[in-house]
């Protein structure tokens, strides 16, 4: 029993500089390749961290449920129309906690779907060149399964001893260089796209190993920290390694969007089969790794 | 069916309090009537110089877990729910999140940590998930924090307000505060959460808004309170949870409630909204507890600050069942309601 995926989107056209907007246009585009309509959404998350004028509230997930056209308000006598929306952030694992979230929920609440959806931007809404982070959006739809061979399981969560090697964004209100709603520092230590191949290399082993399963047979869906992340972690840890994808030449670091991107592309080019493993796994910013196994 | 309880629960209060008069007195343009007449708010809790969200937190944190029979280390899950996220003074954090450096300052070493954002409704978000995640067996336990350092819209509203028609003119009640409970498995009917049921009516959701106010450098909020606060909008309350327990085949009225938690907003809109309720449900509302004329609006601890103050002075009966009404911009609202025995503050 467990959530399996009923339909992915993606939102990567450059005209677009809003995350909000990235969100919305995957989350729609995502119901309607599931073949439903908004109205059938219970459950909406946003795992998006950079946020449009760097607004604090309400939560984008409102913004983007409305964007969307789920259930914008309630009809007395008709609990259907009653939806959820909320931000989740943890950075580039905040997908998995989402899902980890939505299994939950969708177990033990009467929620049919569960709409997971993402997007960053510089709070500009402008290029610049000091954001390492693509402007994109993605929407992954979920549904509850009886059936035990498929979905998501063994959620594993990882975070180091310290933030020493991290990447660490905030607003600056002691400085006053750009207008504050378009300020942002990201910075990025030299040590970190090592550190955090070491980190995760290591923390997958262990789950790897604490596993009953054919890692050789593992389809990888990874965070794209740099060109070449996911084969180089497919490759030291005996992963499958004709398949991977690497999504990063093409889109950059799509950040909290990157493994729904990674997953996205995989399934439009029909690599993924039934009874295939997946192997989820994002890294980012503690430094943090978060993993899954996804039974197709 | 799995049910859960609040385990502990611990607060942070500053002990710098702001008066609604000395508030007053640094606006550039004062209302021409009583600010504190209208919200009931005498004082609002204020961060120091040393104190943020992220150390607020970490107090309040502690403070629970003094209580608690855990300790950090038995902790599976920590869930921040603050709105802002200052861990240094003026420094708001996106990555990590705030969750790992609470995480790390408690010592717990194998929970699973996020953060939420969910405006004021943002605990009530937290406890939701928890919930939901001790139900179905992910984790066996759970801390849901927020350390609201809040006051800067108010310092932003002082400044920039215009007239009392000002969308930045409800920011002038809130006030600064951390909160944090610890949930797992219901042992007895005697500590129990009910039920959690929160919904999000996203065609409202541009009414409240918060972001930096480029004039001031710092974060303000812009409110049409007049709509967020209108009839029609509080009624999706009671509409919502009336529908809610009568499909579970019960009643406002049967579900005997001894105490009612709504936002603390002000003093108005408290009395507003339960004449609504009154009105809708058809029966008399129960107590109304309130810590507004002290504390101001600590946002999203707001309701806990409220049942810490009435288990700390001993004045919750033991065994009592409370009703708390979250409202957030969003707008999220919604009911949680527990009969709680053993916990203490």
């Amino acid at each position: 029993m467990a959530i399996s995926i009923k339909a992915t989107a993606v939102s990567t056209d450059k005209a677009i500089s809003s995350s909000v907007q990235h969100a919305v246009v995957a989350g729609r585009s995502c119901i309607e390749r599931a073949g439903i309509t908004p109205k059938d959404i219970d459950l909406l998350i946003n795992v998006g961290v950079y946020r449009d004028d760097n607004m604090l509230e309400p939560a984008m997930a409102a913004l983007i449920q409305k964007g969307i056209g789920i259930k914008g308000d309630y009809v007395k006598g008709q609990l259907e129309t009653a939806a959820f929306s909320v931000d989740l952030l943890n950075g580039a694992c905040g997908l998995l906690n989402a899902l980890q979230v939505a299994d939950s929920m969708l177990k033990t609440k009467q929620y049919k779907y569960a709409l997971i959806v993402s997007g960053d931007a510089h709070p500009s809404n402008k290029a610049n060149a000091d954001f390492p982070y693509s402007c994109v959006g993605a929407a992954m739809l979920l549904e509850y399964s009886d059936n035990d061979q498929v979905g998501f399981s063994n959620f594993s969560f990882n975070t180091s001893a310290t933030s020493e090697h991290s990447v660490e964004s905030y607003i600056d209100f002691t400085s006053n260089d750009q207008p504050a709603r378009e300020r942002l520092t990201v910075s990025v230590p030299e040590t970190y796209e090592k550190e955090l191949f070491e980190f995760t290399r290591t923390s997958l082993g262990d789950y790897l190993n604490s596993l009953t399963i054919d890692r050789s047979n593992l389809k990888l869906v990874s965070s794209q920290v740099h060109d070449g992340f996911g084969r180089q972690l497919a490759d030291s840890l005996g992963l499958k390694n004709d398949q991977i994808i690497d999504a990063y030449k093409d889109f950059g670091d799509a950040h909290t969007s990157a493994l729904s991107l990674v997953y996205h592309i995989g399934s439009e080019k029909q690599l993924y089969n039934r009874g295939d493993k997946l192997l989820f796994a994002a890294a980012g910013a503690g430094l943090s790794t978060a993993f899954a196994i996804y039974s197709v | 069916m799995i049910k859960t309880r609040f385990e502990s629960i611990g607060v942070h209060l500053p002990a710098k309090k702001v008066s609604t008069d000395d508030l007053i007195s640094q606006m550039t343009n004062q209302p021409e009537f009583s600010l504190e007449k209208i919200t009931g708010i005498k004082n609002r809790l204020w961060a120091s110089e040393k104190e943020t969200s992220f150390t607020m937190a970490v107090d309040a944190a502690k403070n629970t877990l003094k209580k608690s029979n855990y300790k950090a280390a038995d902790l599976d899950i920590i869930i921040s729910c603050s709105i802002a996220r200052f861990v240094e003074k003026k420094i708001m954090h996106y990555e990590p999140s705030m969750s790992l450096m609470i995480k790390r300052e408690l010592g717990a070493d194998k929970a699973i940590c996020f953060d939420v954002s969910n405006a004021c409704a943002g605990m009530f978000s937290g406890l939701l998930i928890l919930d939901a995640m001790i139900k179905s067996g992910a984790v066996k336990n759970g801390m849901v924090v927020s350390g609201e350092e809040i006051s800067c819209i108010a310092e932003t509203a002082a400044l920039e307000v215009k007239d009392s028609y000002d969308p930045q003119f409800g920011s002038l009640t809130v006030g600064d505060a951390g909160a944090a409970l610890i949930l797992d498995q219901s042992v007895d009917d005697n500590d129990v959460i009910d039920r959690i049921e929160l919904l999000s009516t996203s065609e409202y959701s541009e009414l409240a808004i918060g972001m930096p106010s480029n004039e001031s450098n710092m974060f303000a909020m812009y409110a049409s309170n007049s709509k967020m606060h209108s009839e029609e909008r509080l009624q999706i309350w009671p509409n919502f949870q009336s529908d809610m327990l009568h499909k579970m085949q019960t009643s406002f009225a049967d579900e005997k409630y001894d105490y009612i938690v709504q936002h603390q907003v002000g003093m108005n809109f408290i009395k507003k909204i339960l004449k609504i309720g009154t009105e809708k449900f058809g029966t008399e509302m129960p107590e109304s507890l309130a810590v507004l004329d002290e504390c101001g609006n600590t946002s999203s601890t707001a309701h806990f600050l409220v049942l810490h103050d009435q288990l700390e002075k001993k004045k919750y009966k033991p065994g009592a069942k409370v009703l708390f009404v979250p409202a957030g911009s969003g707008f999220v609202t919604g009911f949680v309601s527990a009969r709680i025995t053993k916990l203490a503050a």
